[in-house]
């Protein structure tokens, strides 16, 4: 779960790993590439789909800062 | 009924304040209730919470930097992972109390400003407070923390709500929240001197609507809007008892801030058991849990999933009846009260009645009539 002021989003199991990895190190490859690591033949675009289309979701919602 | 799982706690850890703001949604006989939870009162109550599954904690009041015991109520919270927000009107912040807050690891600051007009602010206030305000909302950022300035609408300073989007995001808030004020406690006490137009509504809206893009990503613009001008009522409290919980100074727990005022209802206090117990069992808690308490045109409403029949404070203090359709619904054959509050409020130029022990004294003998004010 992902708790902020006013509210909170339910996460699914894997954003939760994506957001450790916002650590201010990682780039968005970074994420991708660790991963794509862990979750071995999973396609690594699609993880990149995944991850990009999430961040973007959070980042709109002042959830994330770049 | 199974009780459900509540995920946020306003704890109203004092109700002592140097704020004396005209739409409080502290109890008008406030000055009665000065027997507050001690440390340890809290400590447990706030451990039992995180047990029964909530996640947030916001540190309301009153003023809660009042309390003394404020850090080792937060260190103690976050030591349960619960999410901590201190909810402040930031007269009584400094540096020094920041850093501490920020050291026992508490997350959010929501900062209370009154208007972008010194001396309407300070009108509606009650004390001089503008200047010091916005000193501490800029140090609330330089000390680190994420901040939600909070503006409450009304009458005085609606029409300024393009200043408001633009000062908040001159300060670095995260999150601008613009709520129109509900009319209960101090606030209904204010109706005919804060209620706004038709027109002013419109315009506000307008602005939000049109501001919101440009901060998208930088600061969010929450609008609450004003439920006597809607044609459905609010969700109230996400439905009663059913995932927030309101905890006062002296410890009752009860759905939401106003519940107090609806006769009959039982709320207990986490002095003498405890907030599992109470959650699952208390009368109060229970009383609108569920649908079986409604009445037509709820009763068969397929809204009422959505907005649980409204706000049964507001059915009670307009209605009657706490167990009415809200009358703000067009559907409530009450809805006429509506019409006519807004009516009365709009050429109304009623006098200002001041959030204080001495007001909370007088106005406490009087008795309560609903409907009929």
């Amino acid at each position: 779960m992902l708790v902020f002021p006013e509210a909170a989003l339910m996460l699914n199991e894997t954003a939760p790993e994506i957001l450790k990895l916002c650590d201010g190190e990682h780039t968005i490859e970074g994420i991708v590439d660790s991963l794509a690591q862990r979750f071995v033949g999973i396609d690594r675009e699609a993880i990149k789909e995944d991850v990009t289309g999430f961040l973007t979701r959070i980042k709109a919602r002042g959830l994330l800062e770049a | 009924m199974t009780a459900p799982r509540p995920y946020t706690l306003v704890a109203e850890i004092t109700y002592k304040c140097p704020l004396r703001c005209l739409y409080c949604s502290n109890p008008v006989n406030f000055h009665e209730m000065r027997n507050e939870l001690s440390t340890e009162q809290w400590v447990r109550t706030f451990s039992e919470a995180a047990d029964l599954g909530v996640v947030q904690l916001h540190f309301s009041g009153g003023e809660p930097v009042v309390r003394k015991d404020l850090p080792e109520l937060i260190r103690h919270a976050r030591s349960r992972d619960l999410y901590t927000n201190l909810i402040t009107g930031g007269t009584l912040l400094n540096e020094e109390k920041l850093r501490l807050f920020r050291d026992c690891g508490l997350e959010h600051i929501q900062l209370s400003l009154q208007d972008t007009d010194r001396k309407t602010a300070e009108l509606v206030a009650g004390i001089r407070s503008y200047a010091k305000k916005l000193e501490i909302a800029r140090l609330i950022k330089q000390v680190g923390f994420p901040l939600t300035i909070n503006v409450v609408l009304h009458r005085l300073n609606i029409e300024h709500v393009p200043a408001l989007i633009a000062q908040a995001a001159e300060l670095g808030a995260q999150r601008l929240e613009l709520a129109n004020t509900q009319y209960h406690a101090w606030a209904q006490e204010n109706q005919s001197a804060l209620m706004p137009t038709r027109a002013q509504l419109d315009q506000a809206e307008a602005v939000v609507l049109e501001a919101r893009p440009r901060y998208q990503g930088t600061m969010e613009i929450a609008y609450v809007k004003a439920d006597y001008y809607s044609d459905f009522p609010k969700p109230c409290m996400g439905g009663w008892a059913r995932s927030y919980m309101v905890i006062t100074p002296t410890g009752e727990v009860l759905p939401c801030h106003a519940a107090h005022v609806i006769p009959g209802l039982h709320f207990d206090s986490v002095r003498d058991q405890s907030l599992t117990t109470i959650w699952a069992e208390s009368q109060g808690l229970n009383a609108f849990r569920g649908d079986s308490w409604m009445q037509e045109p709820c009763r068969s409403c397929p809204k009422k999933t959505i907005d649980f029949g409204g706000c049964r404070c507001q059915a009670f203090l307009l209605a009657g009846d706490a167990a009415a359709t809200d009358p703000v619904c067009s559907l409530s054959p009450r809805h006429d009260i509506i019409r006519k509050a807004i009516a009365k409020a709009e050429q109304g130029n009623g006098s200002l009645i001041y959030r204080d022990p001495k007001n909370s004294e007088r106005l406490s003998t009087r008795p309560l009539e609903p409907a009929s004010r």
